[in-house]
């Protein structure tokens, strides 16, 4: 993974000073809040309901074991013993005392983290496919892609101050798992007709309150240009985005205006002043950047999936472990596992301290010491030897991470809603355990198969309701919390936007809701079908009809 | 009849304070002053901004008054109020989170020694 260098280190550290004098200049009242906001949020830290909120960069979601330590260490030192794993592969920490955010700062410095531009109208951090560098269908890397960006965006002078928030993803595999469609920007690195790599590139994504599936405006961008041509993308969404609505400003709005043509027109103009300038990437800064991401030396082995038939027949848990935990690796003889946050115990993504250590130990132990945050919420351990898959198995369900529900109704991606967020309208933490607990009998009787339920507390779509096959939305309606249900949704290669099904249900009828939507699809579904291709081939009007009768 | 209080967060922990009838604040919103009418409130939000060094964000929330004081009409100042449960909860803590201690401020192992689990921490408390 990349190791900083002394100008990275020199920026973190320094820093974390100057927010410390920021920080002692508020608390001694020479500073008011309206001129110390600005300040906090360029260092990741919200105020929300109950508390401050500090939100820490996980670059594309990598994480060394040395790292994930680290953040066990900050939960344990100056919180209260826990963070939170979120869809943009961050983690955040819901109480720290401000006169402790800049200890925290430092100690995430002293492994190479911060929290810069976790918040504000800049380029947010880069996101990627969580199987990055060992997948077995990946065309190419995308982590020296995101690091690159990572370095370019980073206090970028001309981009500080953008209309508002700007989130890039990037994916080189085939299967896309990063949801490029769904950002601001999406990198699709691919191959070439002439049979080189090149990189396709997705503008306008997006969801809250406006959602957008992105639009591509050039399929086979040389790699060598991956900056001069983002740059290209940023002044034009710069110099004609809206200020003067912040519900209109995100880069969506703008290609939607435009069109997609006339954008990449504009586009390809501003790039061609800046094509040949200095943010042309020649083969040793790429050579430079790619040697950080050399797959580590894997001990040779045969891939023999029979070593682990013996457990697989004793013990049915392990065997759907393996089936849905469990994924290829492209080194024969590896497997990558991917941790499940979702006990139904604990909310969607939190994790305590302890569990932190642990999953840093296990890494160490099973992993050659790197963990991966993933969209979803969960960890990823991404060189694990499948000889060993029984004894991690063991592990994990000490740890209360081996729950076989990934990519199940279960495995529900829920934003923090109303029980933490300013923003929120309904709270989603609550509905998300329910659903767990009322529902993973279910799952197991009718084998619901791939299955996404996403949940947000409110239209800035946080949990991702858009592209659940079912995504829930909470609502106020007269101070009270109501929840909408919409199915249909998909944040993958068939990227598509969920509808809502009819009028919201009241906290106490939502889960008695989903579960009708889930019966309603057991009754239509054909034999290996999945819930979104079921949705998508009857229509809506079967589970209108179970949830509200006939009009 | 809907009352008003004022309701601020502690600018060094963002904790959720209310003022109190004799301009203290206040985490307990039963020891809140209530004002008949969000005109009422205006002295004392006038008040309330000379002490941004304290608190942030002063503004009125609406509320109904019972025997125990105010309680708040909308459902996010009722949890805001009340604090998340999630977590801690699930880990064996019994009030609402923003009540539950800070490990460091609790009893930390010497050197060497194992953390201590959130529930050993909760139990101390």
């Amino acid at each position: 993974m990349y190791r900083y260098d002394a100008h990275d280190q020199r920026i973190v550290e320094q820093r974390a000073a100057q927010f410390r004098r920021q920080v002692q200049r508020r608390l001694a009242g020479e500073i008011t809040e309206d001129e110390f906001k600005p300040l906090r949020l360029q260092n990741g830290l919200y105020m929300q309901l109950h508390a401050y909120m500090l939100r820490v960069a996980v670059p594309y979601g990598l994480l060394s074991a040395a790292q994930m330590r680290q953040l066990a260490h900050i939960a344990r030192t100056w919180d209260k013993g826990y963070g939170h794993f979120t869809t943009r592969q961050n983690i955040q920490y819901n109480w720290p005392d401000l006169a402790d955010v800049p200890a925290i700062l430092d100690a995430l410095a002293e492994v190479q983290m911060h929290a810069i531009q976790t918040s504000g109208n800049c380029v947010r951090n880069v996101t990627s496919d969580p199987f990055a560098g060992v997948a077995a269908d990946e065309i190419a890397d995308p982590r020296p892609y995101c690091e690159i960006l990572r370095q370019w965006s980073t206090f970028h002078p001309e981009f500080a101050a953008l209309p508002r928030k700007f989130k890039i993803a990037v994916t080189g595999a085939e299967t896309d798992r990063a949801a490029v469609a769904w950002h601001d920007i999406g990198l699709r690195i691919v191959r070439a007709p002439d049979g080189g790599r090149a990189i396709q590139v997705l503008v306008g994504g997006g969801m809250g309150r406006t959602p957008v599936v992105g639009k591509v405006i050039r399929e086979y961008l040389p790699e060598a240009h991956l900056l001069t041509y983002t740059e290209a993308i940023l002044r034009v969404y710069n110099r004609h985005g809206r200020r003067d609505n912040m519900y209109k400003a995100r880069i969506k709005i703008l290609v939607d205006a435009m069109g997609a043509d006339a954008f990449a027109a504009e586009v390809d103009a501003e790039w061609a002043e800046i094509k040949d300038s200095g943010l042309l990437l020649d083969g040793d800064e790429l050579a430079r950047v790619k040697a950080h991401f050399e797959p580590p030396r894997y001990t040779p082995l045969e891939d023999d999936p029979s070593a682990l038939e013996a457990p697989r027949l004793m013990d049915p848990e392990f065997a759907r472990w393996l089936d849905n935990n469990v994924f290829a690796h492209r080194q024969p003889g590896y497997r990558i596992v991917v941790l499940s946050l979702k006990n139904g115990e604990l909310p969607p993504g939190d994790a305590t301290h302890t569990q932190m250590d642990a999953v840093a130990d296990l890494a160490d132990d099973f992993s050659m010491g790197r963990v991966v945050v993933t969209h979803r919420q969960n960890l990823v351990l991404p060189d694990v030897e499948h000889w060993r898959l029984h004894s991690l198995w063991r592990k994990l369900r000490t740890l209360g991470f081996a729950t076989p529900n990934v990519e199940r109704v279960t495995d529900v991606i829920c934003c923090p809603g109303l029980d933490y967020c300013s923003l929120a309208n309904a709270r989603s933490i609550p509905v998300a355990q329910e659903i767990s607990q009322r529902l993973t009998a279910f799952d197991t009787e009718h084998d619901l198969g791939d299955l996404h339920l996403n949940i947000s507390g409110c239209i800035n779509a946080c949990g991702h309701h858009h592209v659940g096959h079912i995504g829930i939305l909470g609502i106020n309606k007269s101070g009270e919390e109501y929840y909408q249900v919409m199915i249909g949704g998909s944040n993958a290669d068939d990227a598509s936007m969920g509808t809502v099904l009819g009028r919201a249900f009241p906290r106490d009828g939502i889960v008695d809701a989903v579960e009708t939507v889930l019966k309603t699809y057991v009754d239509h579904r054909n034999e290996h079908e999945r819930f979104l291709d079921t949705a998508r081939r009857i229509g809506f009007d079967p589970f209108k009809e179970a949830l509200y009768g006939n009009p | 009849m809907p009352h008003f209080v004022i309701s601020a967060n502690r600018t060094a922990d963002g904790g959720v304070v209310y003022l109190a009838g004799d301009r203290r604040w206040t985490p307990e919103l039963s020891a809140a002053a209530a004002h008949p009418s969000k005109a009422a409130t205006r002295d004392g939000l006038s008040w309330a901004r000379t002490q941004e060094a304290f608190v942030c964000d002063p503004h009125p929330i609406k509320v109904k008054l019972d025997a125990s004081g105010p309680i708040p009409v909308d459902t996010k100042q009722q949890i805001r109020a009340a604090g998340p449960e999630a977590t801690l909860a699930a880990l064996g803590f019994l009030g609402a989170q923003s009540d539950a201690p800070f490990i460091h401020r609790a009893e930390l192992p010497a050197d060497g020694a194992a953390p201590p689990s959130i529930t050993a921490v909760d139990a101390r408390a």
